[in-house]
Order: structure tokens, then sequence, then C-alpha cells
């Protein structure tokens, strides 16, 4: 059992790798009462076709990862939910488009739900009818998102972006994909997928941290698992252009929203992509925020106001950055993300802003560490990428201003996208 | 700690929490038009004073704090009316100029309750957020049916009365409203201020008295109540253009908050609908995969309990008989002992990891505040443990059923009617 102490932080985490492969990372948290544990698979929304080691294809329908998340929590013996319930513990789930994750939480004893987690997810126990009245619920799921105009904004604007990358489809898939996911197709899509050698089991809990991983290695030796198989996911090429140049769609909402996304390449160095997020960050907020001194001229034109937003997200296969409103005055914003993508381009930052920046980072980041869910799901983010828990922060000490002008070449191609939502009665 | 007549202070000591937390809470009672006003007030005092009277100095001030979070919201809590001003800051042991950084929070506090900035075009920015946000939620048919549920079944009480205030109340305040509830707040309200985190208490007193120097004040303001009206059973309908139909059912508990068997109706409520082991929950959704999601929850400070669901149009009648079924299932005891354990559980496991979150230690003082009494986590979880089945019969046997709110696609056939 590995030791790491960040001094700087004041957190301290425990790594091992057990016998059959599965990582476990446990951060103590000296006089808290609550546990969480977080099993998690590098299986995401965008992992719809997958290779294996001696060279096998398969496919799947969008939304499996989604899918399977919904049918882990059939035990053999009974309900999951109601399992961790009579141990007064919580336990949740979550599929995204970068992994899918299981957590309990409680703050009785972390042993018995701790188990139950391994048990539960090591243990796919499904059937043809189980599979099929699930549908019901996936469905009705989706349509609630469908409803939520945020939601529903995003979603049309990653369609908007990609024609063949899987970021296209909602993490759900949609009501055909649902209905035509088999049996077969999520035995096999476990198989894959939920090895203990392509896992991480990540906890944070206050209790004793030698004997909390005994619970874990005590319960994975009475385990056997198949030969594990290396898989990747295999992906189409994605052209350099836009799926949609702009797409126009309505629902019952009082003012329009609108986002503008930007197209750009992949990076596959890990610590070059963080890097280049931080610098975009960085030049979102200084020109797109109260930072930027004509932020206030276009709230008081009216043009947007606190419904206002945007984000970079560089990922190992796609890159976008976004820009969001709420506006009656759309053409008007338009002409701004316009005008700020110009000014961003150029790359310039003022000494001062940058510094600030980095302490107003720097406080999140402490904070964060707050949050036994936040420190769980990075930390199993970091494991995946290959990456140290503080090296994102590490690298944000480090970027100067040059870093920030050669940061924005990532940019200078980028496809504009444009999604607009409407009020019905317009 | 008394700091002022009707101003106190309360220090929540931990060395668990990465940052430290101050929350001054500041209680009126709750009227429709000064419900709106103060939630308007929140927002101006939150986005510019006095001396940062640019959204960039505020900015600017905050980052030169680490990034300190500031925050300022109405909350309704029964018949009372509280605007919260919040903000956080990492603990100055994690930085070198630990000193300042302690201090400079209540001076930055200073600057933003004492010295306001009550100019016309910030009056008028922070109006077009506000009714924004009021219409955003209206946008959400998950939010919106809880809003009008409430409205509708609560009727001529305070449980009726939106915290946010309403468009139309919103939207005829001018800014001589905000200076008037502005100057009510500072010299009639009750102040409570809750400190939470790991910081010298002499040197916190100190900088309240400092930084924070409120006069003396004498009116109170109450806060729970049981909610009673003569309005007979209701069924109301709404329509919305959605595909998916909302229901709000609600019940009134005509048990108070302070009342004895208020914890076995907080399991009640539980076995009905607050877990995904509760009858709602596994019935509606699990065993009739009507809808993903249902809840049950009980509004504590008013006495009152809704269910809220989504549901096909089809299936509303359905879904309606379906949760009164559920109800009266409860109120006859038709759940056995490991039901009553686990809900036991779950909730005191709840309690207890509340003690791990700041914002739920903050909350949880309040609440003995607002109730006048000095209990520990602790009580209430010893309080939970010896509850019986008969309680929690009894508990909900009290409650009244007064009506549906269902928001819903118009019906093409009642169109033409």
């Amino acid at each position: 059992m590995n030791k790491i102490y960040n001094r700087r932080y004041q957190e301290t985490r425990y790594e091992e790798t057990l016998d059959n492969g599965l990582k476990v990372i446990l951060w103590h948290k000296d006089g808290y009462e609550k546990s969480l544990g977080m099993m998690v698979t590098p299986l995401s929304a965008l992992d719809l076709k997958q290779q294996d080691s001696k060279g096998n294809m398969y496919e799947f329908p969008a939304g499996i990862a989604h899918f399977l998340e919904h049918k882990m929590f059939e035990m053999k013996n009974g309900d999951v939910m109601e399992e961790f319930s009579k141990l007064g513990a919580n336990v949740n789930a979550f599929t995204s488009y970068s992994e899918t994750a299981y957590y309990f939480s409680t703050s009785n004893s972390i042993k018995e739900p701790l188990n139950l987690l391994l048990d539960f997810v090591q243990e796919l126990s499904i059937n043809k009818k189980s599979v099929e009245k699930e549908k019901g619920i996936i469905i009705q799921e989706l349509n609630m998102y469908q409803q939520m105009s945020d939601s529903r904004l995003l979603m049309e604007t990653y369609s908007s972006l990609y024609k063949n990358y899987p970021l296209k489809y909602d993490i759900g898939g949609n009501s055909e994909t649902v209905s035509n996911t088999t049996l077969s197709d999520l035995e096999e899509c476990y198989r894959l997928n939920y090895h203990p050698s392509r896992m991480v089991l990540v906890i944070v809990t206050g209790e004793e941290p030698t004997q909390v991983i005994k619970y874990v290695k005590d319960n994975q030796n009475k385990k056997k698992f198949p030969k594990a198989n290396q898989i990747h996911r295999i992906y189409d090429e994605e052209p350099k252009d836009v799926a949609r140049k702009e797409y126009v769609f309505q629902m019952d909402v009082s003012i329009p929203k609108v986002s503008v996304a930007f197209k750009l390449d992949s990076i596959e160095d890990i610590k070059e992509r963080i890097k280049t997020e931080w610098c975009l960050r960085i030049l979102l907020d200084t020109y797109f925020s109260n930072l930027y001194p004509d932020f206030q001229k276009w709230i008081d034109q009216k043009i947007f106001n606190d419904y206002i937003g945007c984000d970079a997200d560089l990922g190992e296969e796609y890159g976008m950055m976004l820009f969001y409103a709420e506006t009656n005055k759309i053409q008007e914003f338009l002409s701004i993300v316009d005008e700020t993508i110009l000014r961003i381009k150029i790359g310039n930052i003022d000494e001062r802003i940058l510094e600030q920046l980095k302490k107003r980072y720097f406080g999140q980041a402490i904070r964060g560490l707050n949050s036994f869910d936040d420190v769980a799901i990075n930390t199993a983010r970091c494991f995946f990428e290959r990456c140290d828990f503080f090296d994102s922060m590490n690298i944000l000490d480090s970027i100067s201003s040059d870093d920030i002008k050669n940061a924005v070449k990532y940019i200078e191609h980028a496809e504009k996208s444009i999604v607009k939502l409407l009020p019905e009665k317009c | 700690m008394q700091i002022k007549k009707g101003v106190n202070a309360y220090f929540i000591m931990s060395n668990k929490f990465k940052d430290i937390g101050i929350s001054v809470r500041f209680r009126y009672s709750l009227e429709q038009k000064s419900a709106a006003s103060r939630t308007l007030l929140a927002l101006m005092m939150m986005d510019r004073c006095k001396k940062y009277d640019t959204k960039k100095k505020m900015t600017d001030a905050q980052d030169n704090l680490y990034g300190a979070t500031l925050g300022a919201q109405t909350m309704g809590f029964g018949k009372s009316h509280v605007l919260e001003i919040r903000t956080k800051i990492i603990n100055p042991t994690y930085v070198s100029e630990e000193h300042s950084l302690f201090e400079g929070i209540f001076k930055f506090l200073n600057e933003i309750v004492f010295f306001p900035l009550f100019k016309q075009e910030i009056f008028e920015e922070n109006k077009d957020i506000l009714l924004s946000k009021i219409k955003r939620m209206e946008d959400d048919p998950q939010q919106y049916i809880v809003t009008c549920g409430l409205n509708e079944i609560g009727k001529n009480t305070s449980l009726g009365i939106s915290t946010l205030g309403t468009y139309d109340d919103v939207k005829n305040l001018t800014l001589q409203d905000i200076i008037d509830a502005y100057q009510e707040m500072i010299d009639e309200n009750i102040i409570d201020i809750i400190m939470c985190g790991d910081f010298d208490e002499n040197e916190a007193t100190s900088y309240i008295q400092q930084y924070l120097p409120f006069n003396d004040r004498i009116q109170d303001y109450p806060s729970f109540y049981s909610v009673k009206n003569n309005e007979s059973e209701k069924m109301v309908k709404l329509y919305k253009n959605i595909s998916q139909s909302y229901i709000m059912m609600v019940w009134f508990t005509n048990t108070s908050i302070v009342d004895q068997d208020y914890y076995a109706l907080r399991l009640a409520n539980g076995i009905l609908g607050q877990f995904s082991t509760s009858f709602l929950f596994q019935e509606v959704r699990e065993k009739r995969s009507l809808c993903y999601s249902i809840y049950s929850n009980l509004i504590s400070y008013d006495g009152a309990l809704g269910v809220t669901t989504g549901v096909e149009q089809k299936d509303i009648e359905e879904s309606i008989q379906l949760i009164k079924e559920q109800f009266n299932r409860v109120v006859e005891g038709d759940f056995d002992q490991q039901l009553l354990d686990t809900t036991k559980r779950l909730i005191i496991s709840s309690l207890k990891s509340s003690r791990d979150n700041m914002n739920s230690l903050m909350a949880f003082t309040y609440q003995n505040i607002l109730l006048g009494r000095n209990c520990e986590i602790q009580d209430i979880i010893k309080c939970i443990e010896g509850i019986t089945k008969e309680n929690v019969i009894d508990a909900i046997s009290k409650c009244t059923y007064k009506g549906t709110v269902l928001l819903c696609k118009e019906d093409a056939n009642e169109q033409n009617i």
C-alpha cells in the first residue's frame, strides 16, 4: 500500500493494485464520520465500437453504457438499492461521456456497503424479461431530459458539432436505440468492460485505511475472474467541419436560448491537454466574464443577463469551446461571440489578471477537496488519464503568458456551429 | 452569543473543513410583497456595493481573497422570511498572508452589508434577472408544479406565498421599495450570524463587533406553525405545452415541527416516498414503470406534505389513485418492522452525515435558533431510534388530504368544448 501525502493541500491518500488488477485509491479524511465508495469503469457513452487485443470488433447501440448502469442494480438475491438502504447507506450511479460510476455513501460502518458495492458491480444478473421492463423506465428518463431546455440545448449543440463521433448521441441514446438493445448486447458489453483490471475503486473515508483496504482484499480474494482481455474504443474519423452550421428548434420556453460552439482538434498528450484547457479557461474568464470591461455594457444593453456562460472542454478524442446565453437579442449575442473569439485568438493576457485568476482557481481547488463526490470522481478520471490528482494544479502554477499565447493555435481554425432554441409561440 | 439585542453570533468549531464559512441571516415575516422586494434586495447586494461599484471590482475583491464565495438568497421558514448572505474563504493556513485573509473577509462583508449601492440602473438590471429567474422556473415543469401546488392548495396561508416573490409583484417594484426593505432589514430584522470552521473565536468575535456593528432590535418573527384553511379538497388543472404531465398532491399534516410526533411523521414520510425503498418508488416506478422520478416531501415549518411526479398523460388517473393507495397503506400500518428499521437507518445516516457538511451544520444550528432549543444531532437520532410503528401510524393518520394540482398538455377534446 503506497502512502502519498500532499503537504500543500494537507491530504493523504493510499494506493494499491490488487492481484486481480483492481486499482484501489483511498483518501483518508480524518475526523469524518461519512464514507464514500465509488467503483468506476472507463466504459462511457462514447463506447459504441470497441476492439479487443485479438482484433475482435464489437458494436453496441447508443446508450448501452447507461442501459447497463440501470440493469446493474438487479442482483440474484434482490434489489441493490434495498440492500444498501437496509445498511443505512445511499447508493447511486451515473453514466457520462467519460465513465460509468457506481457509488454509495454512509455514515455507518463502511464494511458492509463496501462489500455490497464490490459484489453488485462484479456480477451481472439479468434476463430477457427484466431487460424489456427497463426500457420503459429509461425512455421516461430520456423524455424527462428532452423536456429540460438546458439539457436539450446542450444535446443539440453536440449533435451539431459531430458527424460521426458518438458525442452526437445523448448519453442514454434515444427511444429507438434503447428499444433495440438486447440481452446479449448488455452481457457482452459487461464482459468486456467490467473486469477488475479495467476498473478503479475510490474510497474516501474517515475510517482506518489499512482496515478498509483489508475489507476490499478479503472480498476480492474470494472471487475468481476470467483472464483479462485488453479493450479499447474505436471511432470513425471525424471531419474538421461541423455537422450543422446552424440549427433551430422550438420548445415551450419564455425567452430564446442560444449556443455557439467551436469544434477544436483533440490533443492526445494529457499534460499538453490540461495546460491548453487551463489557458483557454483563463482567456475565457478574461474576455467573457465580469473581468472584461464591456461585459457590463452588454448587460446594460440587455443582450443577456445572468444566464450566460462559456466553457472549454478538451478530450483525448475531441475538443470544443462553447458560449451560451438566454437572450432576446440573438443577433447581437452572436456578434459578441465573434468579437470575443477574435480577441481570444490574439492570446494577450495581463500578468496581473493571470495572477488573480491563479489565486481564484487555487481557492476553488482547495474548497473542492471538501466534497467527497468531487474528490472521488476526479481521482478516477486522473487514474484513467494516467496523471496525478494534483498535476492539474501544478500545471496551472507553471502557466505563463507565453503559454497562453501559444495555446491559441488550437482554436485558430475552429469551425463554428450555432443552435437556437426559440419559444413555440414566436 | 449575544452581540446586541436581537443580534446573535454562533460558532461551530470544526477542523474538518478546508474553508471558513460565515452566514448572516436576517429574519422578517413572510409577506407576499416584501418577499419580492427582499429577494431583489439580496440580488442587488450581491451584485455591487459603494466601494466595489462595478462587477469587476467585486470580482477582483473576491479573487484577492482566493476566490471567496458570496451568495445571497431568500428562504421561507414557515411564517418567516429569511434573507441570507453567505460567504466562504479557504482556511488561511493554506496561504502565506494568513492574518489578512481572515480579517479581509469581514471587511468585505462590511462593505456588502452596510454600504449597498442603490442606483436605478442596478435596480433595473437585477429586476430583469429576477424576472427571468421566475420565468425560467416556470419553464421547468418539475419546479413549476411544486410552486403551483403550494400556491393553489396553500391559498391564504404562508404556505401559498412564494419566497422568491411572484412575477407581478417583482414587476411592480420600485427602487424605493428596495431601499425601504433594506432599511427595515438593517434596523428591525432579527439577525443571526453563524460561523463554521477552524478559527480563533476571540478574533472572530472582535471582527464581528468591529465589522458587523448592528444596533439593538426588539421585534421577534415567529417561524413554524401548522397550516390550516377552510378550503375543501381541490383538483386544479393547469396547462403547458409539454409531452409529460406533472402531478403534485398535498396533505396538511396537522403536526408542527416542535410537536412530539414530528419525527414519527418524518419516518412516515420516509416510508411513503423519500427513499428508493419507499412505497411510492417501489409501486409507481419499479412495479408499474409509470414514472422515472417520484417522491414525497415534508414541508416541516408549515406542516404540509407533498407528493410530486411526472407521468404520461394517459396514466394520470391511475397514478393519482395509486399514490392515494400508498398513502393509505402507511395509515393502515401495511408495512413491516424491516421497512421501518431501514427508513430509520437512512434518516439517521443522513443526520450523521450532516455533521460532515458545513452547510448542513449551519442549517442545523439555525433550526435550533428558530425552534428556541439547543439540541444536538445525537438527541434527534436517539428520538428516532425510539419511534414505534404505532407512533408512525398515529402521526400520518392526523394528515388531511387537501388536493391535487396537474400540469399537462392541453387536451384537444377539451379545447373544443
